[in-house]
């Protein structure tokens, strides 16, 4: 096997199969012979490529399904023993490409073509027109200028990544074109305000140069709306760019119903209803696995080998079918069979042999069909050289998981099982609810989030290890503080519980504790960065529109554990105040320390306040409780800033301590003045907003 | 960690034994060379994709404690690593800047915190002292005035990257 060129031949043989299967159903069109064509130059070309990439087995099967297919353009149709011969061969093909190592029959299907094969009789149902009239055969023509295919550009979707992060970044710079916007209002409005109380020639002075500020800022709104819209604009394009649809994979997943039940000895078709759903082309790779293990299951466990089936009073070929609808943001698939169906005494007597179940603990269906999912569940071993190829349903869920969606069995079917696997249609951006516990912000998928509630501590009990809520008057559910899920410590109760409710569609919801909502916004998940390791609960990170970087919940993950009374014990309340970072605010000014005091206090921070360095020394040598950070103005009275944090940096107990100066004098004397003493960082009062504060902040603690 | 006393000592040998050549060499390496934990340190210049200040993090209970957090450069996510706390180095101030490295056989882009940034530089072939380098650590080289450079391959396995390979 040629390995440089074998990736590129896999995607190449890969887009010939799905074309053939085409052309098979074009084959009983009242004129075949298009179709007939096509498949002919898939397999002449198929065969070529083959020889390219070393792979002499699927070389000699596309050699004789090329024979086949030119018998068919000599005799301008054909029969339905030759679409049977072919799709076996498709089959084969499959089986190579994706296990090219594996041995799945060549020898015996070439040995096949050794006698010349039989001429079948007449199919009752012909799959080709009736021969034409005595004129002359028609020279191989090509097709219809109508099925010519759309001229396609075949692109490495790793392309398009940094399209995505250029997506995220537009967003934020959007988002702070806005900020800037409302702070260029605030500021037209305090001038007129100031215009108002002048006079004379400075009124008319402030006056023209409002009138010209005023354009600009005008100006500038518009171009941020514009902005704003090309931004969505750019956004929904990148999404339509990753968008596929899910009818170009039936033909892959059809194959895998046929190679299974070839290699089973059962007869089995696939039936696909996905209309003309599209998903992003990200999560159709990732599903392809977890969907393709769900096929191979329905063959293996479902359907029932031919005799067995006509002994019961079914159609010898077994139908596994494969729905896709739309649920609001998600695409939900089905993957159904009318086999046997899911036999509870085996699932029961499996779960007890691997200590799943006690012997006499009841379960009922639902909790059966969920023992499903354990890591290394099987009720038979037969079936492992078919379903054991892919991957456990345990990974099945698990993918899917990390995809934002969540895998389970519908229980209570008539007849065989059913498997349904939800997923996001895009990841491209997803609408979500931002909430923050501490210092961190998360993100929790909007399809997830049933509502949210104010509940009373009282209300909160425990159950099995696990609190949970009964709020009044609707049913109990489970809890779970975000603070445990971040593993960080929970901070003390306040008077309400801020509750966000989580729900699958499934009966039991479950409410999330966390500190703030911080508002609903579109995102992107992407994926935790290298070096750092999975996390519990965590199915990505975005960036939100200030630019910050948010976590991801994997909301299907947290309900499912919540549960299957899987948490981690939810963190002891701390006695007290929770552990904050301290900062001291020092300011004779009652405006800049009450309004320095709000923003930090508000950012999650205990903060206390000093009017003049004198006094905030006292404090900070007083032998309390420690602070992490001092902000100080630098002029005061008895001890200015400069000398207190001189102060600071010649004290062994404080010379840590990190000091932020917030000033009106801003040359360039006293900036160096302010690192002179020491200070860590320098914020002009001039240019000084809230974020600006916090970003200081948040660098230095 | 090679006590202070010991480096200025060899470097006093060496410079003794040394013959003096005339004829600079050539330029073996730019860096950029920055401070973290009290130490000057030199990042190659081919690996870096910008020196920026130290955007807001998202702090990480899980992972090492030099893994700072999550931060965000250009719409790309990035994990950010304290450079003192990964080489071991004791804190001497506040990180203020981030460096995105990212190392030429993978396996992606890091972040890397340190306390301030001093300058670019061009370093000759006969300023290096090749003695003093230990293969198992992240400093790949180091210079005779005590600039200790970096190798960003050695500084992704010393993050646990699965595929990073010292160099010959």
């Amino acid at each position: 096997m040629n390995a440089e060129v074998w990736p590129l031949f896999l995607d190449e043989a890969s887009l010939g199969l799905q074309t053939l299967e085409r052309d098979l159903s074009r084959m009983v069109d009242p004129d075949p012979m298009p179709g007939i064509h096509s498949a002919f130059r898939v397999m002449h070309n198929l065969k070529g490529a083959a020889r390219m990439a070393g792979s002499l087995p699927i070389e000699q099967v596309a050699h004789r399904l090329e024979d086949l297919l030119a018998a068919g353009r000599r005799e301008g149709r054909v029969p339905l023993s030759t679409v049977d011969r072919v799709r076996e061969g498709m089959g084969l093909l499959a089986a190579l490409l994706a296990w090219p190592d594996s041995d799945p029959g060549v020898d015996a299907f070439l040995r096949s073509f050794e006698p010349p094969p039989p001429t079948p009789p007449a199919p009752a149902r012909p799959v080709s027109a009736p021969p034409p009239a005595p004129d002359p055969p028609a020279p191989p023509a090509p097709p219809a200028e109508r099925d010519a295919p759309r001229p396609l550009l075949r692109l490495d979707p790793a392309r398009l990544e940094p399209l995505v992060d250029a997506t995220a970044e537009l967003r934020v710079v959007t988002a702070r074109f806005t900020a800037h916007q409302g702070a260029l209002d605030d500021a037209l409005a305090e001038l007129e305000r100031i215009r108002r109380t002048a006079g004379g020639p400075v009124r008319a002075e402030l006056g023209r140069a409002l009138h010209t500020l005023s354009a600009v800022a005008r100006a500038h709104r518009g171009d941020t709306t514009r902005l704003g819209q090309a931004v969505v604009g750019w956004s929904a394009a990148i999404r339509r760019v990753r968008m596929l649809p899910l009818e170009g994979a039936v033909p892959r997943w059809r194959l895998v119903v046929a190679e299974a039940a070839h290699t089973l000895g059962k007869e089995a078709r696939l039936a696909a209803d996905v209309g003309d759903l599209e998903l992003d082309r990200q999560i159709l790779e990732a599903l392809h696995d977890p969907v393709m293990h769900l096929l191979r299951n329905a063959v293996a466990h479902g359907i029932e080998h031919p005799d067995e089936r006509e002994a019961a009073g079914k159609a010898r070929t077994g139908t596994v079918t494969l729905r896709a609808v739309p649920v609001g943001a998600m695409v939900a698939l089905e993957v159904a069979d009318d086999g046997r169906g899911l036999d509870p005494v085996r699932i029961r007597g499996r779960a007890v042999e691997l200590g799943l179940l006690a012997p006499a603990e009841r379960a009922g269906p639902a909790e059966l069909a969920e023992l499903l999912f354990a890591p290394g569940f099987s009720t038979t071993r037969e079936a492992d050289e078919v379903s054991g190829r892919g991957v456990g349903l345990d990974v099945v869920r698990r993918r899917v998981s990390e995809l934002g969606g969540l895998a389970r069995v519908v229980v209570g079917v008539p007849t065989g099982a059913v498997f349904r696997l939800e997923v996001p249609s895009s990841l491209v951006s997803t609408r979500g609810l931002r909430v923050r516990s501490g210092a961190v912000a998360c993100v929790l998928p909007a399809s997830y989030v049933a509502r949210t509630l104010r509940a009373d501590p009282a209300d909160v009990g425990s159950v099995d290890g696990g609190s949970v809520l009964s709020p009044g008057g609707r049913a109990p559910m489970r809890l779970r503080w975000l603070a445990s899920v971040l593993g960080v410590p929970r901070a003390a109760d306040p008077h309400r519980l801020l509750v966000v409710v989580l729900a699958d569609g499934d009966s039991a919801p479950v409410g999330l504790v966390v500190d703030e909502l911080l508002g609903e916004e579109e995102f992107v998940t992407g994926r935790l960065p290298w070096n750092v390791p999975p996390l519990r609960g965590v199915a990505g990170a975005a960036v939100s529109p200030d630019g910050r970087v948010a976590l991801v919940l994997d909301a299907p993950a947290l309900v499912a554990e919540a549960r299957a009374g899987e948490a981690r014990p939810d963190p002891p309340q701390v006695a007290g105040p929770a552990a904050r970072r301290r900062i001291l605010v020092v300011d004779d000014s009652l405006t800049s320390r009450t309004l320095e005091k709000s923003i930090l206090t508000a950012a999650g921070y205990e903060v206390a306040v000093e009017v003049d360095g004198e006094a905030a020394w006292d404090v900070l040598t007083a032998g309390g409780a420690p602070f992490d950070l001092v902000v100080s103005d630098v002029q005061m009275p008895r001890l200015d800033g400069l000398g207190l944090t001189r102060r600071i940096r010649a004290h062994a107990a404080t010379e840590r301590v990190p000091v932020i100066l917030v000033t009106s004098l801003e040359s360039e004397a006293d900036l160096a003045q302010g690192a002179d003493a020491g200070a860590d960082e320098y914020i002009v009062k001039g240019r000084f907003d809230q974020q600006t504060l916090l970003d200081a902040v948040a660098r230095l603690i | 960690m090679i006590a202070r006393d010991e480096v200025l000592a060899r470097r006093a040998r060496q410079l003794a034994r040394s013959s003096g050549s005339s004829v600079r060499s050539e330029v073996a390496l730019r860096v950029v060379v920055v401070e973290a934990g009290g130490q000057r340190l030199g990042l190659p210049v081919d690996a870096l994709r910008q020196v920026v200040p130290l955007p807001p993090l998202t702090p990480l209970t899980a992972g090492s404690t030099w893994l700072r957090g999550l931060a965000q450069v250009r719409g790309e996510l990035l994990g950010v690593v304290d450079l003192a706390g990964l080489l071991g180095l004791p804190p001497r101030g506040p990180c203020r800047s981030l460096a995105v490295v990212v190392p030429p056989r993978g396996p992606g882009p890091f972040g890397l915190a340190f306390e301030a940034v001093l300058g670019f530089r061009e370093i000759r072939g006969d300023e290096l002292a090749p003695e003093l380098i230990r293969p198992e650590r992240p400093i790949a080289a180091l210079t005779r005035d005590l600039v200790a450079v970096l190798d960003p391959q050695r500084l992704a396995a010393a993050q646990g990257a699965p595929s990073a390979v010292d160099a010959p």
